[in-house]
């Protein structure tokens, strides 16, 4: 039967058999639903992907990978577009998010196509399909944010919409209205992406956006921490079992990666504007526009801190204990000794006094909203390697006396 | 760019409907599966390229279908005229701008992200329509490079395209050049040579980037391609796709950018030569001679510049590289040898510099530390070089027409290669006298005698002397006259102005005369040799005497004595007389022994030549004298009247000097606008000159001078008879006055000259000069004419041997009755009014009427003829009544004499 069925899709053509493909990936998913139901097949020990006619569907006449049609050897970009169109209408009418994402599973699962899920997510946020995002921001999950594959993917949508096309950054800043855990994970996974080495900073547009989002709905960045429906992702359990089992302890949020950014961000900018002092020579123009720069940046990270912190007191008690670990503190604090140690005179620098009053807030309102748990020694220690900041010292004292 | 500009605004949000509309619209035009207007589509295209990021793969695709029908539509109006119309297209051209003006504007605002999409993109599209136009051009596919250039340049797309990509580079080149040179090459790989002209014109635009990056491109391909295809890599290089292109851009940016060129090959070799070298550096060496095996300006980059910096600590470094690749079979060495053969044949304007480095390298002595392979491999490389040079010269002459860049570029260098060769002693002479004489075999009998001529007039040594002596043999196959010409240039170098070292010439002419001389081959009366060559220019090597530097003149006095002179023309004669002469006294005048004793002997060899002819011989005889007679010559030869009293300096400064200034000009040629005579009364300021004086010869240096200067008078006197016995010649080279001089018939007629020229130096008017006894009264009115002919007498001591030698003629001294009859009146009068009891008491006078009395009483009396015996003898009675009361009272002891005096019949009557 499965070899009529690719017989038969042999003879469509292009753009008819991409389409008539997929409804026959659903078919069989759908059939093989029933079948694993009966206990047909093992999940996890499901074979080679080859075995599955599902997968070589997908790749004969979505991918069009294969060595059986040579005529059809590459798709051209218009082609792609094509492909990349009839699967974005697909998902955006398939209205069942089980099926969805079983079929997402299917094409998208292995991470060998990683290049057109990119390019599919990035037209599905253009086009605004809230089945395939989800089905990516579950995607996104099972992999785990900041893992390589999640955090391409969001690096292309930065490239996308940030920085090649700036005039569809718009799009993007629309995206919690039609995935909010997309969103999430989209944070967690770019904060990972640019960690604030050296100068390399996340583009503004992209800051700007997230402090927007975060403000407007203090409660976008904990969206991760609800599970997802257990029986979308039962399907997939199979090739993620290892992940998907351990549900919660290893669920990432935003908070930490953004409280990170809005911590060193002052650093980095001070590191800069050293780098750009020694640097003789400059135009008056040049150092007007990076002081513009400067301050904007420091206005915008300022908003973004007010906008963790919100995040963080709007948490539900029963989802506090997994934000956030003190081994995260401790390398926030690595990192940020490390940049402190760049600058010349800390204790009487601004910056660092700015850095060191949000990296104290941060701590202060995790442990006030029980996402930390630590005892007086643990403050005292992530405190013994930094200058001295009045408003530590303060909250040290505190400890103590508690 | 209105389009542009509204298209990159901010704020215009799409929904997402209308986006799914614009990518259905997109795909079905794009796709033809249903018809959209071309404008339509473009219009969608640029909307999804700002609203949809992910579709901008596709509409950078169905941009390229967009320009590839622009140009096909440009190359179908180039071929059929521009009879078609843009009507099939119309739009084409407006779409293409539209969408340039976007992506400009996408590049513009953020060329990182940007500028390496596009400028993949461009240059991708660029190779595919240049290549797939390449051979529809049809007509326009014989031009070159810049036509191309042209051809591409008028076409919208392309130019649109092209412009792209340069600003892609631009906005790309601070930050990461290497992702659009990268895209570059690879397109230039991929579509050469189609692609080629996209290159030139990027690389016109960045030339530092693109000749390096191009650089390194052709070294990987050539690593490549020679690991790959292991023994045949060499001589399949030709084949190599990659070289050629590399060659070709090069080649187009080397008009205006040939400086980086030159910085970029050099870069490219030193930093092959370090330490910490990659393989793929390594072969850059072979690499680099590939490519200049297929370029001229190439190499002569190479062969230019690179020859400077191969020092010691280089080529050291190369060899060990060389060493350490594994790889090189014998084959491989062999024809990378042969390839720098070749090269260095092919070598233009710095081919002096590379045999030169080579000679430089292979000399022993040279004291560079170098690896004995580095010096083997190099001596390899010349020996081939010569070789070939030699195949290649000789079969020229059957085909002039072949073109040798090396022996051209040799040719302006010839003299200084020539100069190697003489300063270089033999280590590097086998193969420099090679190469020269091939050079000189290609470059024609001009510049093969000049190359001659310098060896010839450079050559001390017997090597050089060899060298010489080999060119002629080998020049002489080619170019029979070869010889008169050399020496023809070599005296015309002589005569330059200013020469300084004519000394070091004539020597080196000298070195080959005599070894003519010498050798056993100039047996042979045909053969053509330097010292008949030089017969021709005896005038101009006399000259050199006048130098003021002994060196030259000693050298040129040598030489003269060498040749064998033959009949010249009076003036000529009189040039070499004259400067002869002068040479001659300066001779005498000099304190260094050795020096004047080879000066002389010389000199006596030179009269001996001179004397030949008649004309010579009295010409030389007259100059001799009134050297003699001159004043600052006097002193020399025992004359010292004038210098009593006066106080002694340097003999040197008695010299008139300007007269010596003046004679130093003619040893050069006179030169339009330069002076040619020298006036000077002193310095101002200084009042008139003082006269100098110079201090007093001993009487033995007197007495030489005399000897040295009565040998010439003598030889001259002696004519040819001498010299065809030579036995005699030599004997009488030495001392002339020894007795000999009777054995030998000196000439009659050069005596009589002598005698007359005396007369003319001591009488100081035109007097009375027959044979005839004067009157009387006559007598009394020569008073003054008598004691100024003792004068004369008196200061120049040497005119009494003069008048010796003129006495031992048959009838020479009867013409000099004048002063005989001068001298005797004054003496005369003397003895008639000394009041001295002992002749003794007056010497001076005394000495005088013995000599006179001497000469009067040789065998040879005072009378030209038989003839005239008669009338002599038939003077006045009482002239001859106290000879004739002495003879009588001594009668037994004096009485053979008798006859002579008076005829057998007193008182006979005069015969009328």
């Amino acid at each position: 039967m499965d070899n009529l069925r690719l017989h038969y899709l042999q003879q469509l053509d292009f753009p008819e058999c991409t389409k008539v493909g997929l409804q026959h990936i659903e078919e069989y998913l759908s059939q093989g639903s029933q079948r694993s139901g009966g206990g047909g097949r093992i999940p996890g020990l499901g074979g080679s992907t080859s075995d599955n006619p599902a997968q070589q569907i997908a790749q004969e006449f979505v991918f069009f990978h294969t060595s059986r049609r040579p005529y059809h050897q590459r798709l051209s970009a218009i082609q792609e577009l094509q492909v990349l169109e009839i699967l974005c209408n697909h998902f955006h009418e398939q209205r069942d998010s089980k099926k969805a994402m079983a079929l997402f599973d299917v094409l998208f699962g292995n991470a060998g196509q990683l290049e057109v899920l990119c390019r599919l997510v990035s037209m599905g946020v253009a086009v605004q399909c809230k089945s395939l995002l989800y089905c990516a921001a579950i995607w996104m999950e099972l992999q785990g944010c900041t893992s390589p594959n999640p955090t391409k993917l969001c690096k292309m949508l930065v490239d996308d919409y940030c920085l090649l096309v700036p005039s569809a950054t718009s799009v993007l800043c629309g995206l919690p209205h039609i995935s909010r855990r997309f969103t999430c994970n989209f944070m967690t996974s770019v904060t990972s992406l640019y960690p604030f080495s050296g100068d390399q900073c996340p583009p503004y547009a992209l800051v700007e956006m997230i402090t927007e989002w975060i403000n407007k709905d203090p409660g976008l960045g904990l969206v991760s921490l609800t599970p997802a429906d257990k029986s979308v992702i039962q399907k997939t359990q199979g090739r993620y079992g290892q992940v998907a089992q351990p549900w919660l302890s290893k669920v990432q949020t935003p908070i930490p990666g953004l409280a990170h950014w809005c911590i060193v961000a002052p650093l980095t900018q001070e590191a800069i504007r050293a780098k750009l002092d020694n640097r003789h020579g400059e135009t008056a123009m040049e150092t007007e526009h990076t002081n513009n720069t400067e301050s904007k940046n420091l206005q915008i990270y300022s908003k973004l801190n007010v906008g963790i912190i919100q995040t963080m007191v709007s948490v539900n008690p029963e989802q506090s204990k997994i934000y956030l670990a003190m081994q995260d503190m401790f390398l926030l604090v690595k990192t940020v000794t490390g940049l402190i140690q760049q600058i010349a005179n800390p204790t009487e620098n601004d910056s660092v006094q700015t850095a060191l009053d949000r990296l104290g807030q941060f701590f202060q309102v995790a442990k006030g909203t029980g996402g930390l748990q630590c005892d007086k020694g643990d403050l005292a220690r992530m405190c013994q390697p930094l200058p001295s900041n009045r408003f530590l010292e303060i909250l040290q004292q505190q400890t103590e006396a508690s | 760019m209105a389009a542009a500009s509204d298209g990159a605004g901010q704020g215009m949000v799409y929904t997402s409907q209308e986006i799914q509309d614009q990518v259905r619209c997109f795909v079905q035009g794009s796709t033809y599966k249903s018809k959209v207007s071309c404008e339509e589509l473009a219009k969608s295209a640029l909307f999804l390229l700002r609203t949809l990021p992910s579709a901008r793969h596709a509409v950078l695709e169905h941009l390229c279908t967009v320009f590839d029908e622009s140009v096909n539509t440009h190359v179908l109006q180039i071929e059929l005229g521009s009879t078609i119309s843009s009507t099939a297209m119309p739009n084409l051209d407006s779409v293409i701008q539209d969408s340039s003006g976007f992506l400009m504007s996408f590049i513009k605002i953020n060329p990182g992200a940007w500028a390496p999409i596009i400028s993949s993109w461009s240059i991708n599209l660029l190779g595919h329509i240049s290549s797939k136009y390449a051979e529809r051009r049809g007509a326009l596919h014989a031009s070159g490079f810049n036509e191309l250039l042209q051809m591409w340049m008028t076409c919208t797309a392309t130019k649109t395209l092209i412009d792209l990509a340069s600003e892609c580079f631009a906005s790309l080149i601070g930050s990461s050049p290497d992702v659009c040179v990268d895209a570059l090459l690879e397109a230039s790989v991929k579509y050469s040579p189609h692609f080629d002209w996209v290159v030139a014109h990027l690389g016109s635009c960045f030339p530092q980037t693109i000749i390096t990056r191009v650089l390194m491109c052709g070294l990987k391909d050539f690593c490549y391609h020679g690991s790959s295809q292991s023994d045949a890599a060499i001589s399949s290089v030709q084949n190599i796709p990659k070289m050629a292109s590399v060659v070709g851009i090069l080649g187009h940016l080397a008009g205006q950018h040939g400086q980086d060129i030159r910085k970029a090959l050099l870069a490219l070799f030193r930093d092959s030569l370090r330490p910490d070298a990659e393989r793929l550096q390594q072969s850059t060496t072979p690499f680099l001679l590939h490519l200049a095996s297929m370029s001229s300006m190439l190499l002569h980059v190479l062969t230019t510049d690179f020859v400077h910096t191969l020092t010691p600590d280089i080529l050291n470094k190369l060899a060990y590289q060389f060493v350490q690749q594994k790889s090189p079979s014998l084959q491989d060495s062999k024809s990378l040898l042969s390839l720098v053969v070749h090269l260095i044949t092919k070598s233009g304007e710095g081919a002096y510099r590379v045999i030169q480095f080579l000679l430089d390298v292979t000399d022993l002595n040279c004291e560079k530390e170098l690896v004995p392979e580095v010096r083997a491999t190099c001596a390899i490389i010349l020996d081939t070089l010569v070789l070939d040079l030699q195949r290649i010269v000789h079969r020229r002459c059957a085909d002039p027409s072949t073109e040798l860049p090396i022996l051209q570029a040799l040719q302006s260098n010839a003299l200084k290669l020539c100069t190697n060769l003489v300063t270089h002693g033999d280590t590097r002479q086998k193969r420099l006298t090679k190469l020269l004489c091939y050079v000189a075999i290609y470059s024609g009998e001009s510049c093969a005698s000049d190359i001659l001529a310098h060896v010839l007039i450079h050559s001390r040594e017997i090597n050089e002397l060899s060298a010489f002596v080999q060119m002629t043999t080998e020049l002489e196959t080619r170019y029979p006259d070869i010889l008169p010409t050399t020496v023809g240039v070599a005296i015309n170098k002589l005569q330059q102005f200013n020469m300084l070292d004519g000394g070091m010439m004539l020597k080196g002419l000298l070195n080959v005369v005599q070894w003519e001389r010498n050798s056993v081959h100039q047996d042979s009366k045909d053969k053509i040799s330097v010292s008949r060559c030089l017969q021709d220019h005896i005038p101009a090597i006399a000259t050199q005497l006048s130098h003021s530097d002994p060196i030259t003149c000693l050298a040129a006095i040598q030489l003269l004595a060498e040749i064998r002179m033959h009949k010249m023309s009076t003036s000529n004669v009189t040039r070499i007389c004259g400067a002869f002469v002068t040479f001659f006294f300066k001779v005498l005048k000099s304190k260094d022994a050795v020096y004047v004793a080879s000066a002389l002997s010389c000199c006596r060899e030179v009269v001996k030549q001179l004397t030949r002819s008649p004309t010579a011989s009295n010409t030389l005889l007259r100059f001799l004298m009134e050297g003699a007679t001159a004043e600052e010559n006097a002193v020399l030869l025992g004359g010292r009247e004038q210098l009593s009293g006066l106080s002694t300096s340097d003999i040197n400064q008695l010299e008139p000097a300007l007269l010596n200034a003046n004679r130093e000009h003619s040893v050069s040629l006179a030169l339009p606008r330069a002076h040619s005579s020298v006036f000077h009364a002193g310095i101002i300021g200084q009042g008139l000159k003082t006269r100098a004086v110079g201090l007093l010869l001993t009487k033995e240096k007197e007495l030489a001078n005399k000897q040295a200067f009565l040998g010439l008078v003598w030889i001259c006197c002696c004519g040819n008879a001498q010299s065809q016995n030579p036995s005699v010649l030599q004997k009488d080279g030495n001392e002339p006055f020894a007795g000999t001089i009777h054995n030998i018939r000196l000439l009659p007629a050069a005596l009589n000259y002598l005698a007359k020229c005396l007369v003319e130096l001591t009488a100081p008017d035109v007097v009375y000069n027959a044979l005839h006894w004067p009157e009387e009264e006559f007598m009394k009115v020569t008073i003054e004419r008598d004691l100024q002919i003792k004068k004369t007498f008196d200061s120049n001591p040497v005119l009494w041997d003069v008048m010796d030698l003129i006495s031992t003629g048959p009838s020479s001294l009867c013409f000099c009755s004048c002063i005989i009859r001068g001298i005797m009146a004054t003496l005369i009068a003397y003895w008639d009014s000394s009041r001295d009891k002992m002749a003794r008491n007056s010497p001076k006078q005394l000495e005088a009427s013995c000599r006179l009395l001497d000469c009067m009483a040789k065998d040879n009396p005072p009378i030209p003829d038989t003839e005239d015996i008669q009338i002599a003898r038939d003077c006045d009675v009482k002239y001859t009544q106290t000879i004739r009361a002495v003879l009588h009272s001594n009668i037994d002891s004096q009485g053979q004499h008798y006859a002579r005096f008076f005829s057998a019949e007193p008182h006979q009557p005069q015969p009328q």
